[in-house]
């Protein structure tokens, strides 16, 4: 990634976000404060790259409720949550959500910096899967409808003439449109398009259903 | 008056009236009646004295008053008693012209009755008096043995002394016990060789009592000191009588000791309850009470270690430093207020009366409250009345209070969905010189039948309370000279409301 990842602190103690602004600042992310969990959802950008550092006692909506709207918006950030007080039950419930970390106040700053960096990296690697989850979609899209029955039979393991037999076709055309599938998708070999398979969850994927 | 001159007045007319006068009370003397008689003719004059005196009946004839005069005399002399009901009447002398006054007659007879009368009058008196001064022995009597009862078997401590220097005349069963000496070592001895009194000021003031005539000590609170030692503290009363014809003091004295030491326990355990339902009020909300610690100390250590960073880079900018430093101290100054009110909540210290600002108190109460606020998703509405009067008051008692009504809104709210709990919080200058803090919430309100209830001590609508919330602020309000009260709002919800008298022209800027 180009872009310098952005830090969305979410805090609504002023002494707390300024303070944790300069230790990011320094450490040379672009910085972005909150007051509430409710502006956060409002202005922040899904597209830039970055993570939340989020307290999670605030008023109304609190952390956790944060973090259960983002996984639903379909907008996934890591998330660094930080509290007053180490609540157990709570860091368990935020880590089981995907939290990255849940830091106590007041922590060091290192702690805090690579709780910061290792949300970023997973920030990244998720864009990554995430673009390329695209892009094979995007492939997928270009097979005909009988090229997708041919590959989805492919990965279940079957044989070009199981295969055949199944559509009630002869086993060279199977042969053809598989070669088809294999340079539509861009893979070499069957076990790179099993893998891709995996990535995506044919099912899910089922160009018929809305997405 | 008609006049007549008549003949020289003979002998006997001047007998009769000598007579006349002496029966006459006290009126006059007799000179003064017959020195300008005249002569006269006969009317008859038995009338009016023969009834009494015979030797008069031989002057019959004698006229010495008019006829209208004795037929009114003659009735009265009809009478059955007349020497007791004297007849009074214009008795006009015929004889004596010169002489027409109106006269009493009284009858000799009369002057018996009435001497009789005056004897038996006398007699009944001196018979009264007797029986009066019987009375008054059989109630001196009384008087002594009560007063003797009550000196030996009174629930007091007793003496009698005499002289001004008090020397013991006598002394009580429970005066020898207060004391620990017995009669017989005190009888003679004054107050100040037996070091009755622990101090100087208390003989002054007893002794000047007894300087002065019958003068008198009432309830005089003083340290008295036994034969054995220990002082305690007492009630003195003292008042001067007169035995004989010797001034002597009785002395009254009650050992109020145990009675100061019970009020000075009941009062620490009050202070100690006080003490402790703040612990308990305090200890609801250690968790965000921590939070509201750890909050600033994670903003100064970020800050911290940021600067650090910033130092550690070729080229300092001193402006970013500065303005890190600026906010380090003001956060720490913060937080110390935070840990400072704290601490005075938590230690159990004498009250402090002060002039206080009632909005210094509820933003001191909502700061400590603030995250138990956040984290009970309870939403603030604030109204401080500015230039709001001040108030005498211990700052940490009224925090309680207020910090008690502040939790009991929230717990009271829990049950509401988050976007339902609202707490408002007001203060303002109330009616009749006091100063008000409300407090409402839109919980469920108080239950019928329970608005009575609810300051009572161990009164709790919670599982886990133990009644004691209200009821100290209750006290601790009456100590303040205020009140508080609670009320259920129409549109839902319960108020407390807490009204403590304002300072005399005491106000805020």
């Amino acid at each position: 990634m180009i872009a310098v990842p952005t830090v969305y602190v979410v805090d609504d103690d002023a002494d707390v976000q300024r303070a944790l602004m300069r230790l990011l600042q320094a450490e040379g992310f672009a910085v972005q404060t909150f007051y509430s969990p409710e502006a956060f959802l409002t202005y922040h950008d899904p597209a830039l790259p970055g993570c939340v550092v989020l307290d999670i006692v605030m008023p109304k909506l609190d952390g956790l409720a944060l973090q259960r709207a983002l996984l639903a918006s379909g907008h996934e950030r890591s998330i660094v949550f930080i509290t007053g007080y180490g609540d157990i039950p709570t860091s368990v419930q935020a880590m089981k959500a995907g939290a990255v970390d849940f830091l106590t106040k007041p922590f060091e700053d290192r702690e805090f910096l690579a709780a910061v960096h290792s949300a970023i990296a997973r920030d990244q690697s998720a864009r990554e899967i995430c673009a390329e989850r695209e892009s094979i979609r995007q492939r997928l899209a270009t097979l005909t409808r009988r090229e997708r029955e041919v590959l989805e039979h492919i990965v279940t393991g079957r044989l070009n003439k199981q295969i055949a037999a199944e559509l009630g076709t002869v086993e060279k055309t199977i042969k053809v449109h598989r070669a088809r599938v294999m340079e539509k998708m861009g893979v070499s070999s069957l076990a790179e398009l099993v893998r891709m398979a995996v990535q995506i969850d044919l099912e899910a994927a089922d160009p018929c259903e809305a997405r | 008056l008609q006049k007549r001159r008549g003949d020289a007045p003979t002998r006997a007319n001047e007998t009769i009236i000598h007579s006349m006068i002496m029966t006459m009370l006290g009126a006059w003397g007799s000179d003064e009646i017959v020195a300008d008689s005249g002569g006269a003719e006969e009317p008859p004059f038995e009338l009016m004295l023969a009834r009494s005196q015979t030797a008069y009946a031989r002057t019959k004839g004698v006229g010495l008053l008019r006829l209208e005069s004795q037929c009114a005399a003659s009735t009265h002399l009809q009478q059955r008693e007349p020497a007791c009901n004297p007849w009074e009447g214009n008795l006009q002398p015929l004889a004596y012209p010169h002489f027409h006054r109106i006269l009493p007659i009284r009858s000799a007879g009369y002057r018996a009755g009435l001497r009789t009368a005056e004897l038996l009058h006398a007699k009944a008196l001196l018979k009264k008096e007797v029986g009066d001064r019987k009375r008054a022995e059989e109630a001196a009597r009384i008087a002594e043995a009560r007063f003797s009862a009550m000196f030996r078997l009174g629930p007091d401590a007793m003496s009698i002394s005499c002289g001004i220097e008090g020397s013991v005349i006598d002394v009580n069963d429970r005066w020898e016990e207060l004391f620990g000496y017995k009669r017989a070592e005190v009888l003679g001895r004054t107050v100040r060789e037996l070091g009755l009194y622990s101090g100087e000021r208390d003989y002054s003031a007893i002794l000047e009592c007894h300087h002065r005539e019958y003068g008198c000590i009432r309830e005089l609170e003083i340290d008295v000191r036994g034969k054995a030692g220990p002082v305690r503290r007492a009630i003195i009363s003292c008042e001067g009588i007169a035995v004989g014809n010797e001034p002597c003091f009785i002395t009254v004295i009650r050992d109020i000791d145990r009675q100061r030491r019970a009020e000075r326990e009941a009062q620490r355990q009050r202070a100690q309850l006080m003490h402790l339902t703040r612990i308990a009020l305090l200890g609801k909300f250690s968790g965000a009470l921590a939070h509201e610690l750890n909050q600033p100390l994670a903003a100064i250590l970020s800050n911290a270690q940021a600067g650090l960073r910033l130092m550690a880079r070729d080229i300092v900018n001193l402006d970013e430093i500065r303005d890190i430093l600026r906010d380090i101290v003001d956060i720490d100054r913060r937080a110390g207020e935070v840990i400072r009110t704290l601490r005075a909540l938590f230690t159990n210290s004498e009250p402090k009366m002060q002039a206080l600002d009632l909005n210094e108190v509820v933003s001191k109460v909502l700061d400590l409250a603030h995250s138990d606020l956040i984290s009970r998703k309870v939403t603030v509405a604030l109204h401080l009345q500015s230039g709001l009067r001040t108030v005498r008051g211990d700052p940490v008692q009224i925090q309680q209070v207020l910090l008690n009504l502040v939790i009991n809104a929230c717990e009271a709210m829990d049950g509401n969905t988050s976007g339902k709990r609202r707490l408002a919080l007001l203060t303002e200058d109330g009616r009749d010189d006091n100063v008000w803090i409300v407090v409402s919430d839109t919980g469920p309100g108080i239950a019928a039948g329970m608005l009575d209830r609810l300051f009572a001590s161990f009164f709790t609508t919670k599982a886990n309370g133990l009644g004691f919330g209200l009821s100290i602020s209750r006290t601790i309000v009456a100590r303040h000279g205020g009140r508080i009260e609670a009320m259920n709002n129409p549109e839902g919800g319960a108020t407390f409301r807490i009204t403590l008298p304002a300072q005399p022209g005491a106000r805020l800027p």
